[in-house]
């Protein structure tokens, strides 16, 4: 266990800064050993979407290879993190004062525990990782960033349209309106195909556009944001996922 | 306050005192321009006089209520007490430790229950409990360059760093308060965990979960003003007792005690009607899930094995729906997904 003492600051606000700080730490350690590891899950949701969207959990998700697990294990141990292997790769949990901070690392492919379906990476996710600026939510750490690699936008887009967690399809539709000019959108479309998931993805957009519809996004928006979905945004919303539907309804 | 805007004020609070008014009522009253009623109102909005809500006939439009005299004259006196310096530069979370005790509030919501979980992040919106003859000196008080406070729904769309919800409570503030190492008032896990479930959101859920697998043996469960008490006042004991049987279930131990449940059970007999989480959500995905299996000619085998067990997992909890006697449509990952989280030992299936 770490204690650390930060003066001035809330527990909340030495929470996040820690796992700032401990996210860098394992980016720079990853780079500098040459290890495969990318950022997925919510904080990769973080840098893809304006700030008002953060309803996060400070675990960290990541991926990795087979071939590199190893060495991340040996990085990992290096930071204070204890290890166990689970079945969709590795777990890390470091206490903090009384709180524990945990880390997933899911290797070659991301199992979506809501519905056990399987997302394997593809070959070009490390390549086309992106190195992006990682905010700090909290007022009082007004300032403090992180440049990690996060996981492509459209692979991001993907994991989260495939689950059936109201949480993630409200974070689809923040990375959707906020980063639709960064989408591939043909990767998108080979990246659905590669795994089968066409099919999957594509009755899940239809089923934001009856959701929009119906108001439930609306609601879905209220609920984690606690404000307003407003028309421009209904209007964009629709725009863009008619546009990813063309492109995957011609499979 | 410039002398045009305290002469617009006053017009417009001899005319309308505590009623509502819309924006065409200033235009028509104080024969105002289009842009002058514009900056009239942006101006008394500004200063945290006047409340903006939604217009109960048409969705789109806004009605204005004045803050009273008093009430302003109430913020200037306190703002008067304080030292300049002091005021300078303050965050929201500032102004609540300065308020202390002179107006009894309580923190609500998610930020309540990061103060209790640190499991995930709060929205910018604060909840604040406040007393219903107190919420013009809130608005007042509160608003400020960086923040815009509403009663009921955020309805504001400009950009503003801090927004503040004012809500009520039918148990008195000062009760459901406690303060915080910080100096600021939050509502006790006792009152937010029943808060969260009257929500009854998947995410309202994962918070009450949250709370209760960290601080089990910190909160009081028995006693008037324990969970299981607060929980039959409020006519929710089912859903209490559902969850905690389900979070006992996950971690195939007992993560709150036996006893607990056996008080819970005690003001629960026979069956409801009731459908556990009951959030317009969490319902239409399992109408649509049951509409589509009614019409299986229309799909192939592979989709309908596929919507058969997305069904399962959203009735995962069937013992326990039949002991609690409601029907609960929670998928059983989402518990399952915190507790994991939390590095609360799981045993195994």
């Amino acid at each position: 266990m770490i204690w650390v003492l930060s003066l001035g600051k809330s527990e909340e606000g030495r929470l996040e800064s820690i796992s700032l700080r401990d996210l860098e730490s394992i980016n720079e350690a990853a780079q500098n050993f040459q290890i495969n590891l990318i950022l997925i899950g919510g904080y990769a949701v973080r840098a893809y979407t304006n700030p008002r969207s953060w309803r996060f959990t400070k675990d960290m998700d990541f991926i990795t290879t087979s071939k590199d697990l190893g060495a991340l294990r040996g990085v990992l141990d290096l930071l204070g993190y204890s290890l166990e292997r689970t079945e969709f790769g590795l777990k890390g949990s470091k206490k903090v004062n009384k709180n524990s901070f945990e880390l997933h690392v899911s290797v070659d492919k991301v199992i979506d525990w809501s519905t056990g379906r399987e997302y394997k990476l593809p070959e070009d996710v490390f390549a086309k990782a992106d190195n992006v600026d990682v905010k700090a939510s909290l007022e009082e750490n007004m300032g403090l960033e992180v440049n990690v690699m996060v996981a492509p936008v459209e692979d991001v887009l993907i994991m989260k349209l495939m689950t059936e967690r109201p949480r993630d399809h409200f974070d689809a539709i923040a990375v959707i309106l906020d980063s639709f000019h960064d989408l591939d959108i043909l990767r998108f479309k080979e990246n659905c195909n590669q795994d089968d998931l066409s099919r999957h993805i594509f009755n899940r957009l239809e089923s934001v556009l009856a959701d929009l519809r119906r108001g439930l996004v609306k609601d879905l928006w209220r609920e984690f944001t606690r404000r307003e979905f407003i028309r421009q945004q209904r209007v964009d919303l629709r725009a863009k996922i008619n546009k990813l539907i063309e492109v995957l309804s011609i499979f | 306050m410039s002398e045009w805007l305290k002469k617009n004020y006053n017009a417009l609070w001899s005319r309308y005192g505590n009623g509502t008014f819309a924006f065409e009522d200033v235009e028509k009253e104080l024969g105002l321009s289009r842009s002058m009623t514009i900056k009239t109102l942006w101006e008394l909005e500004k200063r945290g006089f006047v409340n903006k809500e939604r217009s109960e006939v048409d969705y789109r439009a806004r009605n204005y209520r004045l803050i009273s005299p008093e009430d302003i004259a109430y913020v200037v006196g306190l703002y008067s007490l304080v030292e300049k310096e002091k005021t300078r530069g303050q965050t929201l979370m500032d102004k609540f430790v300065l308020i202390g005790e002179k107006l009894p509030y309580a923190i609500t919501g998610s930020y309540a229950a990061y103060h209790y979980h640190h499991y995930m992040n709060p929205p910018k919106v604060v909840e604040v409990k406040v007393e219903p003859q107190d919420e013009g000196r809130w608005i007042a008080f509160l608003t400020d360059e960086e923040t815009r406070v509403f009663v009921g729904d955020v309805i504001e769309t400009r950009k503003a760093k801090n927004y503040v919800r004012l809500m009520h409570s039918s148990r008195s503030i000062r009760t459901i308060g406690e303060k915080t190492g910080r100096g600021y008032y939050i509502e006790k896990p006792e009152f937010l965990v029943i808060e969260l479930l009257e929500r009854q959101t998947q995410t309202s859920i994962i918070e009450a979960v949250a709370i209760i697998a960290l601080n089990e043996s910190q909160i009081a469960w028995s006693g008037p003003n324990g969970v299981v008490n607060i929980a039959s006042s409020s006519g929710i004991s089912r859903r209490l007792g559902f969850l905690l049987d389900a979070m006992n279930f996950e971690a195939k131990r007992p993560v709150v005690g036996q006893e607990v449940l056996k008080d819970v059970k005690k003001d629960v007999a026979g069956r409801s009607s009731e459908v556990f989480p009951s959030n317009e959500i969490s319902l239409s995905r399992f109408r649509e899930l049951r509409n589509k299996l009614a019409h299986r000619s229309l799909l192939t085998d592979e989709e309908i094995d596929e919507l058969e067990r997305a069904k399962e997992r959203f009735e995962g909890y069937g013992e326990l729906s039949q002991k609690w006697g409601i029907q609960a449509i929670l998928p059983r990952g989402v518990i399952r997904k915190v507790l994991d989280d939390l590095g609360v030992e799981l045993g195994k299936e």
